[in-house]
């Protein structure tokens, strides 16, 4: 049973993903892409690891629909209705991702992979998480907490409707919200 | 096929209607909205949820294009009525009911003949530009639409979108989008003619259609009939200027998204056009008052919107409670607190019946409406959609109260 | 916590539609009231079936150049997401299937949400129905962080991203009663999930219906009525999460939940109705400067406690 769901998400995956560079459309591109990381959430669950396949798709629907938005927003296009393809390069994009789907595949086939020692542990999700991160979880949660708060910094600071632009050059001005009213200030 | 019928009258039973209004058609549009009301059926919002289009004012040959258009969108089974003055609405909506029951089993042959809104040999009409509705699709006979890129490859031959720089200084695509005239809660006749990039909308441009011709605005019409001689009580005048607020303050919180409080403000609006005793309007109208008072996220939703100074306002010439509400904050929410204050002291005097006289002011002031469409464009440029909705309805301008020297003017050309 | 057995599976989208009629039912009678009309028990409950016949038999419509696909995949995903969660929903002790991830499948089925308005608001090549599609993304940022903040405060609690093992954990107190905050903002981002209430601006009247602008017909009919699903199910799970699930004296457990869950739903219901449409441009500020840190430092003290425990 498992086997046969397994190909039939392999299999739709890949076509999705290979739809990415066939569909003319910002939009159903995008949404194409999203099926695709469906259908690898689904693998994923398959193997057992059922709290990061569901994350997978919590995660990539939002991030599809905000990369809708934001290819929509930067594409000239009619609503991105204008027949558009989202290569350039044709043959080179062609080559290169076949020839890396090809390369990934075989490598899977020809690869000695090791037997199966022992049971699946219980919790495989915590098991895979002790195995990538061991004791550096914390280590690598607290960086990741860091690393966001930066970028989120870096944009505030850069952004033209930023930090200076609302507080003047000195930072010392009366704010001046660009859209007033949110909450209250 | 007698269970189809069946539930066809099932279902027609409660139809959903979209009220189409011509400037001069309020009193049959306040009619049809009451029996509404009593009755129960939904108000459309949209051409796609309606089965029945109620037509309400005298025909209009400027408006007649987009209310056809707003019919080639009602899905089957649909029914068509007009209802030229308020003693027609009754028998009208009875007319439009039974004609929906009736109606052919319609669905699989129309969704042939009208497989698209406006469809695909409609693109090629010159008309098609002035398609201002409530789908709004992207103009393209627009009279300002620029030439190149309508070829006949682009999708359902509409034409490519344009460029523009956005407030971020980023450039993206800009559409240009009739507002108008059929939407809900907006004025009667009214098209803006709009650039919108996203929501936000960046060039306004006031059109519309209103008749030219007798004086037949409903709101100010005992003003007219004092003018001309007839005898009119205070209390008249009174009543017809607090329905003037109450459908304003309906459309507002229609629009700011508030069913309830809205269905209460018409309902008071109908009591005090039905001649109720004063003390009645007075007690449903204060209860509704206090409870928009009271509502701080109303205000908070409304604060900072549309800022009319009084300087900007005193220059284009504006006068009643948009004078008032510019002396204030001049935002949304001064405007319709205005009407809040103004309907509290307004209402106990609904049975005086001295004689009108010069300094019982109409619904709008002096000025009328047209100031009121000249600082519209100003104040919509660069806002939110919904913020521009919003600053429309706190205005709520009145076509019909356009004098013929001011359709002259040009009030109605953008 | 028992699954219930597999033909379950065949019956919940009925009993989802069966709950989001009720619920349609309440909020027309509460509107009729308010347009001044009697409110009788019989005329609400038959007046949303006229609006299902008007739908079923109305015709459906397309729009010039619309991208019917993704437009008809969206609209299916509202009520096919809502049911999705609802696979997790425990009735009495029972859920259709009481997943280990139960907490994160719930959220990740509501996420659905997000695409499936999106898609249905681009499909028809409308502007006003893709402002109101453009409006749900905004709506969706501003409210998710908080959502997922609430419901990982009663998970954290429970110590079990399952929900069975969630209602099991309340067995001596409610959360809501010491989590006041986390429930509150659950209930309310459960409102903005399924774009109703004072959070309907994605379907608004000032856009002529946003998002459902151009639906006719049966497309209307699995939009609309989805939507109203989504809000059952968002209502119906505060439940189990802060409100004992089943768990009450006398009555049976399957009781209880009926029990409650109908009176929140109609809480919500009555409540929703008292508060105009928040616009994302002022929300969305709300969302982020108050509510996280609001439901941050909640399921802090909720952790804190839990550890001390």
């Amino acid at each position: 049973m498992s086997t046969v769901l397994f190909w039939i998400f392999a299999v739709f995956a890949v076509v999705r993903g290979f739809l990415v560079f066939r569909l003319d459309s910002m939009a159903r591109v995008t949404f194409a892409l999203l099926a695709s990381f469906l259908c690898v959430a689904a693998e994923v669950v398959l193997l057992g690891l059922d709290y990061l396949g569901v994350v997978i798709v919590l995660m990539m629907v939002m991030e599809m629909v905000i990369m809708a938005v934001f290819m929509i927003m930067y594409m000239m296009n009619p609503a991105g209705l204008m027949p558009m393809a989202m290569y350039h390069n044709k043959t080179g994009a062609m080559t290169l991702s076949v020839g890396t789907f090809a390369v990934l595949a075989a490598g899977i086939v020809l690869v000695d992979w090791p037997q199966r020692t022992g049971e699946p542990p219980r919790d495989p999700t915590f098991a895979l998480g002790q195995a990538l991160m061991g004791p550096h979880m914390l280590t690598m949660m607290t960086l990741g907490l860091v690393l966001f708060a930066t970028i989120v910094a870096t944009v505030v600071l850069a952004t033209h409707r930023g930090r200076y632009d609302r507080f003047g050059d000195d930072l010392r001005d009366p704010a001046h919200d660009p859209i007033p009213g949110g909450a209250g200030r | 096929m007698g269970l189809n019928a069946a539930l066809r009258r099932f279902a027609a039973d409660v139809p959903h209607v979209l009220v189409a209004q011509s400037p001069a058609g309020t009193a049959a549009r306040l009619a049809v909205e009451n029996v509404l009301r009593v009755r129960g059926w939904p108000e459309a919002a949209s051409p796609a949820d309606a089965d029945l289009l109620v037509v309400t004012g005298p025909e209009d040959p400027g408006l007649a294009e987009f209310f056809d258009q707003a019919w080639g969108q009602v899905p089957g089974p649909r029914a068509r009525v007009h209802v030229p003055g308020a003693d027609d609405a009754v028998g009208a909506l009875d007319e439009g009911k039974s004609a929906l029951a009736a109606a052919e089993p319609a669905a699989q042959h129309d969704s042939h003949s009208r497989p698209s809104r406006g469809g695909s040999d409609h693109q090629h009409d010159p008309s098609a530009g002035h398609g201002g509705d409530a789908g709004a699709h992207h103009d393209p006979g627009s009279d300002h639409q620029h030439g190149h890129g309508s070829g006949e490859d682009l999708p359902g031959g509409l034409a490519m979108a344009e460029r523009g720089d956005d407030r971020d200084g980023l450039t993206l695509d800009q559409l240009h989008v009739p507002l108008g005239p059929v939407l809900p809660a907006w004025p009667a006749g009214l098209v803006l003619r709009t650039t919108v990039q996203g929501d936000v909308l960046q060039d306004v441009r006031v059109a519309g259609h209103r008749r030219a011709g007798p004086a037949d605005a409903f709101w100010t019409a005992p003003w007219h009939r004092a003018d001309t001689g007839h005898a009119v009580t205070i209390g008249e005048a009174t009543r017809r200027r607090a329905g003037a607020h109450l459908d304003s303050l309906a459309r507002v919180l229609t629009v700011v998204g508030w069913p309830d409080a809205a269905c209460r403000a018409r309902r008071v609006r109908d009591a005090v056009l039905a001649s109720a005793p004063a003390a009645q309007v007075a007690s449903a109208w204060f209860k509704l008052a206090g409870r928009l008072r009271r509502s701080r996220t109303l205000r908070w939703l409304t604060d900072g919107l549309g800022v009319l100074s009084s300087e900007e306002a005193a220059q284009a010439g504006v006068t009643g409670p948009a004078l008032r509400a510019s002396r204030a904050s001049g935002d949304v929410s001064a405007r319709w607190a205005i009407w809040l204050d103004e309907l509290d002291e307004l209402l106990p005097h609904v049975d005086d019946v001295g004689r009108l006289t010069d300094d019982v002011e109409p619904p709008r002031g002096q000025g009328g409406s047209a100031p009121l469409l000249a600082v519209l464009p100003d104040l919509l440029e660069g806002t939110e959609f919904a913020t521009a909705r919003l600053i429309v309805a706190s205005f709520d301008p009145d076509l019909a109260e356009l004098t013929s020297e001011e359709l002259a003017a040009g009030f109605l050309d953008g | 916590m028992g699954e219930a057995p597999v033909w379950s599976v065949v019956v919940l989208p009925f009993a989802m539609a069966a709950a989001a009629y009720a619920a349609v039912a309440i909020d027309a009678a509460l509107h009729a009231r308010a347009a001044g009309r009697s409110v009788s028990v019989a005329g609400s409950m038959v007046r949303p079936l006229r609006s299902v016949v008007r739908l079923v038999i109305g015709q459906r419509r397309t729009t010039t150049a619309a991208d019917l696909v993704l437009w008809r995949v969206g609209l299916v995903t509202v009520p096919v997401a809502a049911v999705s969660a609802a696979v997790v929903l425990p009735w009495g002790h029972v859920a259709v299937a009481d997943l280990p991830v139960g907490v994160v499948w719930f959220n990740g089925m509501e996420i659905l949400a997000w695409a499936a308005v999106w898609m249905a608001g681009w499909g028809p090549n409308s502007v006003f129905s893709l402002i109101g599609g453009y409006r749900f993304v905004a709506q969706g940022l501003a409210y998710e962080l908080p959502h997922m903040f609430a419901l990982i405060t009663a998970a954290t609690a429970a110590e079990t991203l399952r929900v069975g093992g969630i209602v099991e954990a309340q067995s001596g107190l409610w959360f809501v009663v010491w989590m006041p905050v986390a429930f509150v903002v659950y209930l309310l981002s459960a409102a903005a999930m399924a774009f109703w209430g004072p959070f309907e601006a994605p379907l608004g009247t000032d856009l002529a219906g946003g998002a459902a602008a151009e639906l006719s017909g049966v497309d209307r009919l699995v939009f609309v009525g989805g939507r109203w699903m989504l809000l059952v199910v968002a209502v119906a799970m505060s439940v189990p999460l802060f409100l004992g699930g089943g768990s009450g004296p006398v009555l049976p457990a399957w009781a209880w939940t009926f029990v409650k869950t109908a009176a929140v739903l109609a809480a919500v219901i009555w409540l929703g109705r008292r508060f105009p449409a928040v616009r994302m441009d002022r929300f969305a500020e709300f969302a982020w400067i108050v509510l996280i840190p609001l439901t941050i430092l909640q399921a802090l003290v909720v952790a804190v406690v839990v550890l001390a425990r």
